[in-house]
């Protein structure tokens, strides 16, 4: 009997140790994360460029915005008729396409007169925070380094290296420069380049006219 | 015999059963939190939603418990290790930061923690209390505000996936003894 109650004693004072409960709450709240894409590209100036051919000199050196390496006989080297300036803002990773809309320009006198495209070149620059050969590339320029000639659209202009956090950024990080130039047989070692021959020397001669062509550009989220 | 075997069975039962105190959490404001991110600057500094949600405490001992004090932890629901999007897009629960406040100047006295990261279980302390005067806490008297960061302590979140992510995370309140 005595053996009994102490076991009794040790069973009760063992589950009140181990069982007793000390209560919690718990509440669950749902957290969204809502990622709207932000892809945006701004032409801030110089959307319309046009060289203007008066002299057998233009003829002979071309027009350039950047004559003090294109010999041009533009007398401004960074004359801002023309160069064209971008900025892009993205949320995410992105490219930019761009090229003419047509295989050549076209006369606007006579749509017959046609004007090869790679009469007319540009270079790249990077005015921003993301730079060429780090963040951003640009293979029709090599990085920027070289004159590419105009090309038929779609051609890839810019794109990241890969690395997801490369190219997405403000306006502050991606703002670009081209500078454009006409007849003036830059050849380097761009994938396009432009036509050799000055216009003054091509045979045929172009025929005098207005040449156009739009020169689209489409940003796309990678 | 047998009768003192049932008496011995029914003081193990009353024992399993014993609970040392009443803990509640209540959401008074904030059942559910959505972070917008609409603009670049949105991505580039991130996202604050200042007190959006509201708990109010419960808590008290049951004689002959007595309590020291409670505390409340927070950490991502069920076993989640990612804020899942869609497509199989995923921010790492870190990307959000958790932050614990007294909500209506009856907490003083109190160690609240700052903004804490969002993690797997077991979680982080967001506030801790060991004042008398905080217990027993009631809801009406004694309320927390939580405020939650979004793409700001741990990187940005420029050049995440475009998705719609969801995460539940999991508030706990915890009595001291």
């Amino acid at each position: 009997m005595k053996n009994f109650f102490l076991i009794s004693i040790g069973l009760i004072a063992i589950t009140t140790t181990s069982h007793g409960q000390a209560v919690r709450d718990r509440n669950v709240i749902p957290l969204a994360v809502n990622l709207n894409q932000v892809l945006r590209m701004s032409i801030t100036d110089g959307g319309n460029i046009e060289f203007t051919f008066n002299s057998i000199e233009d003829y002979r050196s071309g027009l350039s915005g950047d004559a003090g390496t294109s010999g041009s006989s533009n007398p401004a080297t960074s004359d801002p008729m023309y160069v064209s300036n971008f900025i892009i803002a993205s949320s995410t990773r992105w490219e930019l396409s761009y090229g003419s809309e047509q295989a050549t320009f076209i006369g606007t006198d006579n749509p017959a007169n046609i004007l090869t495209l790679d009469n007319v070149g540009f270079t790249l620059v990077s005015n921003g925070v993301h730079t060429f050969g780090t963040e951003l590339t640009s293979a029709p320029t090599i990085d920027g380094t070289e004159v590419s000639a105009l090309e038929q659209f779609p051609v890839v202009l810019i794109t990241d290296n890969g690395n997801p956090l490369s190219s997405a950024g403000d306006v502050l990080d991606n703002d670009f420069t081209i500078i454009w130039r006409a007849g003036t047989a830059e050849v380097g070692a761009a994938p396009a380049t432009m036509n050799p021959v000055v216009l003054l020397e091509q045979n045929p001669s172009p025929i005098p006219d207005r040449y156009v062509t739009s020169v689209l550009f489409e940003l796309a989220a990678l | 015999m047998s009768n003192r075997l049932f008496l011995l069975l029914f003081l193990c039962y009353g024992n399993l059963r014993a609970q040392d105190n009443v803990a509640r959490l209540t959401t008074i404001i904030g059942s559910h939190i959505e972070f917008n991110f609409n603009s670049i600057d949105n991505y580039t500094n991130g996202i604050r939603i200042d007190e959006g949600t509201t708990l109010g405490i419960t808590m008290s001992a049951i004689a002959p418990f007595v309590l020291t004090g409670w505390h409340i932890d927070v950490q991502a629901f069920s076993g989640a290790t990612s804020i899942d999007g869609d497509g199989g897009a995923i921010l790492p629960l870190n990307t959000i930061q958790i932050e614990a406040s007294d909500a209506n100047g009856n907490l003083s006295g109190a160690t609240f923690n700052g903004l804490q990261d969002l993690g797997i279980a077991p979680g982080v302390t967001l506030m801790s209390t060991i004042d008398p005067t905080h217990l027993p806490a009631d809801p009406n008297t004694h309320q927390i505000n939580l405020s939650y960061e979004c793409g700001i302590a741990n990187g940005s979140l420029l050049g995440a996936v475009s998705s719609y992510y969801t995460v539940n995370i999991e508030v706990i309140l915890i009595p001291d003894f």
